[in-house]
């Protein structure tokens, strides 16, 4: 199997969807650098696979094995937090109105 | 002797014992900073330095007045016959990328110029409770997302000390530059993919990437989170067994962090290597790297002098009494980078959706919408490697329509860890306790000489990056100099957990080359400061 490159109209789509706005300097060497970075992905179409697929993390002994309990802990500091919003208001974080009609990226 | 040529271990002792104040020492470290270190990095940095080209810039920023206070409570301690800690009165740098209560933790990005993070990561907790200095934040590449520091969105980035026209790698490079201009003599650095390993190798220090789970990561921010690793880059092996120490063990703020016990490093790396078994590999002879032209592989292969020094350690090792095991086949190391592009990328957009301009960090002024808030912020916010990143990563997650990219990258790096346990096997054919293996595959390039293409830069990593997909541990130590100067550095890779086994011999081998005339040899940024 052998990968295409990105069209210019399928790029187009993943900068929608990463929700960046790009010139076209940036546009030419990032479409150019993803190609490139395709080539090297390319080669693992090419490999036999095993059937093994167990996460190589999966073996480790971990704290997370045994669920912690569903308890609830209030940070200490949430003023601060809320702080660094843009926008913020007794305690809430302010965001502008979507755009009418569009959907969300 | 200067206090910054100390180790970590003598401040320690001298500290506790008394015979070296704190505060004597934290004054040794900010002096040799400002002797050595220029002009700070910063946004839309302004050099003011003429020698600037001259210096190491491994700082961001300073924490002096946390520092001072640490020093006095250390000093304190020791004044009422208290214990002060295993790191008592040792600085410590911090890569930026590490949260730490009230101080501003930037990523190197304008993304998060301005965010001011509300809690301590538990690595850098671990460090302040064992009585370490925490001096400032170190630079590094925007978000960990390259291999040689020009990334950062604060320039001027790092230099290499032992040539300062050259990069000092990535993307841990302000710390492996800090250790190795002795401004601090232990750095708190993260690898994904080699980012402790590849600058610790070309600013000739030392450099342990932990096995997955063994440091905790909570309030690092997150590159690849089935990949990332903190861990400590140090001027010596004892003083990167002592860090490990201090930081490793189980968190319940990460529950992927192991619940093994914590072996002592330090007793371990005093025993001798007589009958453990070193191997060597074939298949970390060269990098397998696809030319932009026509798309086809072509093998690069290792630089002489690093290939060289790698058999040269193998030969000290073996007079040592290790046994070295040679043609050890690692036949899926070469997709190691390809399953990086893979992995990495889909993790690395994941994460990087949550720097929206909205909760904290860089935001535009006045957008006409939500739409264009995220827009605008997203793309004035983050620099072009990380643009880079979450593209690659959103087109491999979303082009699933015949291909799983995620899935098949599991499988290939399922297979890359089958090479390593097949190699460790104790019932296997070749039963090893370490392989030995370049760190880098050339040492430290020139400032701009590879910047800008993302292929031949990710590649530099093929040597260090399996061992991320496979979660295993692995060291990097100094190993001499090539003809040019640079810094070489040799990499041995453990089994799970087995930090201990391959500190063992990254020790025995430090210390039968300590007499080495390389050794002798300063780095050049350091030639001019009495």
């Amino acid at each position: 199997m052998q990968l295409d490159k990105i069209s210019p109209e399928a790029f187009e789509k993943i900068i929608e969807m990463a929700a960046f706005s790009l010139d076209g300097e940036e546009k030419a060497y990032l479409l150019e650098q993803l190609n490139h970075q395709l080539q090297s992905v390319q080669e693992l179409l090419n490999i036999p696979l095993e059937d093994e697929t167990e996460s190589p993390l999966a073996r480790i002994p971990r704290v997370g094995d045994q669920p912690r309990s569903d308890d609830w802990q209030a940070f200490e500091k949430p003023r601060e937090i809320i702080a660094m919003a843009t926008q913020n208001e007794d305690g809430m974080i302010l965001v502008p109105e979507p755009a009418s009609g569009k959907e969300l990226a | 002797m200067s206090y910054t040529k100390l180790s970590a271990l003598d401040i320690a002792q001298k500290v506790q014992a008394g015979e070296l104040k704190a505060l004597d020492m934290l004054e040794a470290s900010l002096a040799q900073i400002q002797a050595v270190d220029g002009d700070f990095g910063q946004l839309d940095g302004q050099v003011t330095d003429p020698n600037t080209d001259k210096k190491v810039h491994a700082f961001i920023s300073l924490t002096k007045d946390l520092a001072l206070a640490q020093a006095e409570a250390v000093d304190a301690k020791v004044q009422k016959g208290e214990d002060a800690g295993l790191l008592a009165g040792v600085p410590v740098s911090i890569k930026d990328i590490f949260a730490l209560d009230g101080t501003v933790t930037t990523a190197a990005s304008r993304m998060l110029h301005n965010y001011r993070a509300p809690y301590t990561a538990t690595a850098v907790q671990k460090l302040i409770d064992a009585g370490a200095l925490i001096v400032g934040k170190v630079n590094l590449d925007e978000f960990t997302f390259g291999s040689s520091n020009e990334s950062s969105a604060y320039q001027p980035a790092s230099n290499n000390p032992w040539n300062t026209a050259h990069v000092p790698g990535g993307s841990s490079g302000g710390s492996a530059a800090a250790v190795a201009a002795e401004e601090t003599p232990l750095s708190l650095g993260t690898d994904t993919g080699g980012s402790i390993r590849q600058p610790a190798a070309f600013c000739g220090v030392v450099g342990l990437k932990p096995s997955y789970g063994r440091i905790s990561r909570y309030g690092l921010i997150a590159f690849a989170s089935s990949l990332d690793c903190p861990g400590p880059l140090a001027r010596n092996v004892p003083d990167a067994a002592l860090m490990l120490q201090v930081m490793a063990g189980s968190d319940q703020r990460d529950e992927n962090t192991s619940i093994l016990p914590v072996p002592n490093y330090l007793e371990a790396i005093q025993q001798d290597v007589k009958g453990l078994r070193i191997g060597l590999s074939p298949d970390y002879a060269g990098i397998a790297y696809p030319n932009p032209e026509t798309g086809a592989f072509e093998v690069i292969p290792v630089q002489r002098e690093v290939n060289q020094a790698v058999l040269d350690a193998a030969e000290c090792l073996a007079k040592l009494g290790a046994e070295i095991v040679e043609d050890v086949p690692m036949p899926h190391t070469r997709y190691g980078i390809p399953v990086y592009f893979v992995v990495s990328r889909i993790e690395a957009a994941s994460n990087l959706n949550r720097m929206d301009g909205v909760k904290y960090g860089f935001s535009v002024v006045d957008p006409k919408d939500l739409q264009d808030l995220y827009r605008r912020t997203r793309s004035e916010g983050f620099g072009m490697q990380p643009k880079l990143r979450i593209l690659m990563g959103a087109y491999l997650s979303a082009s699933s329509k015949n291909l799983n990219y995620y899935q098949l990258a599991s499988q290939v790096r399922a297979m890359v860890r089958k090479d390593f346990d097949l190699a460790f096997d104790a019932t296997g054919a070749h039963r090893l306790d370490a392989l030995l293996t370049p760190t880098t595959p050339t040492s430290a390039f020139k400032r701009a000489e590879l910047f800008g293409d993302s292929v031949l830069m990710q590649y530099a990593d093929q040597m260090t990056v399996s061992v991320n997909h496979a979660g295993l541990p692995a060291v990097t130590v100094p190993a001499g100099l090539d003809d040019a100067g640079l810094p070489i550095g040799i990499q041995l890779i453990g089994n799970d957990f087995r930090e201990d086994t391959i500190l063992r011999v990254a020790n025995a081998y430090e210390q039968a080359t300590s007499d080495a005339a390389w050794r002798k040899i300063r780095p050049m940024a350091l030639q001019e400061v009495k």
